[in-house]
């Protein structure tokens, strides 16, 4: 049996998605030794409510004084391209699409990395997603056509891995440097 | 002269899993049925007989009736050699303003459809029953024959007899089509409605849209490559059908009107996963998980019925498996069997596909990621009906929950506007700790219909 790790419900081997709370499952057996747990608490997102504010590009804004970054195990992080020199604050809490915009298609990502020549560097439309809450940050990779690398370990799609300040990851080709945010 | 080709039919069966581990316990296995055409269906190799019923009751005023008027004109030019179209109009009452037999539209056709003005309230069992015997005065056992029912509002004390209409009609190989435009219209009971007809509602959120629908629904119509369509699914001894769902053209649940079930041992039913709301009164079909009991292993036959498959709309179905661990040896996991009858002959046909995985020792199970997105946007799907369900049992807390997580589901999916959309209405309903009616029908209706172009969920990759 799977027991959902953010709602405790239990199901049966092979099941993908948790019926009560929609997370994907991953079985005991998947899991890598060592491994970082995903997010379990409840995810309270502020990124729609920012986005409903007028923020467009709410990764690349500072976050105001009510949305202070909690202090914790990762502390507060921001996102470095280094060929571009593009920087990216994170949000407090909440959940980011990385990709690249297709309007054809219909996805908008919330961090799109056209700019950052994102097509010719293999960066997926909808690549990884980025979670962030009260226990953590977490990135996971959308089943991407050329992967998502976390320092140099590819990762397995769909199952979160821990986002640390000091870690790189990779998308496709492009990398990105995840560092502590400076300023408040 | 025959250039044309008939429609080569497929069935086509992908497992979530490229193989099974072995395993001590019951373990969930997705496997997606998927029928298409390929090759050139002609669209003068089925005949119609189609009946419009249109609602120009005082609520259509406007945009809508304007829009409605100038659908039923194409129509009427649409029509081929031995096609037949009959037109009724509804309000309190009913009335048939037009039957066309041929492709040629009379020259006084656009005049009585433009005299057409918005009055009256709404009874929909008048017009139904109305337009359910027009296109039984024209039926023969050779013509596809629909009815399509238009309307934006609701009815009131005659839900009950519509749904017998719909089911009786069905049964007599009228197939009903209900099209709700607006906000209005009563989402419950046009499900079932249109569950009862054999066909499916779509929702027209906007006037501007009418024209389009109408003629997707035409041309699928036209293009019928399979009659009275029935998907099988006998899963092998040890393997148990906890649920079905229809993915495509959309994502519906399978209901008691579409299944029945046949055991090969003679032991009792066991329950599919039907949606809460479509549950007889004692309950019998219902909590899968609950009548997966030992007894449960004998092979059954589920059967689903499909109606009049068009080259327009696609289906596909997830089927949701539980293997046991005696199971897992066999490999041959369940059958699948399709019978229609051709568009032009009366012989019945079959095609069948078998779910066969492998079974291995270790963990190494790729997972196909084009099923898993199926099953992930099914989840969606499934997470926001349970929120309207507890939405209306005044569970606020649980609809907002329900609600949030539907709308991450969708943001991995790369729905962002859609997702959006949920996690405004989840914010909305925790402010307010009320529903909004436009808000629900747009995020189900846009939940539904979540599926991407079907070909693609067999092609290699699609990144």
């Amino acid at each position: 049996m799977i027991t959902c790790r953010r709602c405790h419900a239990v199901h049966l081997e092979g099941t993908l998605f948790c019926d009560q709370c929609g997370s994907p499952l991953v079985s005991m057996a998947d899991e890598a030794p060592g491994e970082a747990a995903p997010p379990t608490g409840k995810i309270k997102s502020d990124f729609f409510t920012s986005k409903e504010a007028g923020n467009e590009t709410m990764v690349a804004q500072e976050p105001t004084s009510a949305e202070a970054i909690q202090e914790g195990a990762t502390g507060k992080l921001q996102l470095t391209v280094p060929s571009t020199g593009r920087v990216f604050r994170l949000p407090a809490r909440g959940q980011v699409l990385i990709g690249r915009r297709d309007s054809l298609a219909g996805v908008f990502p919330d961090l799109d990395l056209t700019p950052e020549g994102a097509v010719a560097m293999g960066v997926s439309r909808s690549h990884a997603l980025i979670t962030i809450d009260e226990t953590g940050s977490y990135v996971e990779d959308l089943n991407s056509l050329n992967h998502t690398h976390l320092n140099r370990e590819r990762l397995v799609p769909h199952q979160p891995r821990a986002l640390r300040a000091g870690d790189e990851l990779q998308l496709g080709r492009l990398a990105i440097r995840v560092e502590s945010a400076l300023g408040p | 002269m025959s250039d044309e080709k008939a429609a080569a039919i497929e069935l086509k069966v992908a497992c979530d899993k490229s193989s099974l581990p072995s395993l001590a316990e019951d373990q969930m296995l997705y496997a997606l049925a998927a029928i298409s055409a390929t090759g050139y269906v002609s669209p003068t190799r089925v005949p119609l007989n189609l009946c419009l019923v249109l609602d120009h009751s005082s609520s259509m005023h406007g945009e809508k009736l304007k829009q409605v008027k100038e659908s039923a004109k194409y129509i009427t030019h649409q029509m081929r050699s031995g096609d037949r179209l009959t037109l009724v109009v509804f309000s309190d009452r009913a009335k048939t303003l037009i039957v066309q037999l041929g492709g040629t539209a009379a020259q006084t056709t656009s005049q009585l459809i433009d005299a057409v003005e918005a009055r009256g309230g709404t009874e929909i069992y008048a017009g139904l029953t109305h337009g359910l015997e027009a296109a039984r005065k024209q039926q023969t056992d050779a013509f596809g024959n629909h009815v399509v029912l238009l309307t934006d509002g609701h009815t009131y004390g005659d839900e009950q007899n519509c749904l017998e209409a719909a089911r009786a009609a069905r049964e007599a190989g009228i197939f009903l089509t209900v099209l709700g435009v607006g906000t209005e219209w009563n989402d419950e009971f046009l499900t079932d409605l249109a569950t009862a007809g054999g066909g499916v509602l779509e929702y027209i959120d906007s006037p501007r849209k009418i024209a389009e629908v109408f003629q997707a629904h035409l041309r699928n119509m036209q293009t019928i490559y399979a009659r009275e369509a029935n998907l099988h699914v006998r899963p092998a001894e040890g393997v148990r059908l906890k649920d079905a769902c229809r993915v495509s053209p959309y994502i519906t649940n399978l209901t008691r009107e579409d299944a029945s079930m046949v055991s090969f041992r003679g032991s009792g039913p066991i329950g599919l996963g039907y949606g809460e709301r479509d549950l007889p009164p004692g309950g019998d079909w219902s909590s899968p998980c609950q009548k997966m009991g030992a007894q449960a292993t004998a092979p059954m036959e589920h059967s689903f019925r499909l109606g009049h498959l068009g080259q327009e709309a696609d289906q596909a179905f997830l089927l949701e498996l539980i293997v046991s661990p005696q199971a897992t040896p066999i490999c041959r996991l369940a059958h699948v069997r399709l019978d229609y009858l051709p568009p032009d002959d009366d012989v019945e046909k079959s095609l069948e596909a078998e779910v066969i995985l492998p079974t291995v020792t270790n963990s190494q199970v790729e997972i196909d990621h084009k099923v898993r997105d199926v099953v992930e946007r099914v989840t969606a799907f499934r997470l926001q009906e349970k929120a309207w369900v507890s939405a209306q049992a005044g569970d606020i807390p649980q609809a907002t929950r329900l609600l949030k997580a539907a709308s991450t589901r969708l943001l991995s999916l790369g729905e962002s506007e859609l997702s959006q959309a949920v996690f405004a209405e989840a914010q909305q309903m925790e402010r307010t700790g009320q529903t909004s009616n436009i808000a629900m029908k747009r995020i189900k209706y846009g939940t539904r219909g979540l599926i991407p172009f079907l070909p693609r969920l067999f092609s290699r990759r699609n990144k």
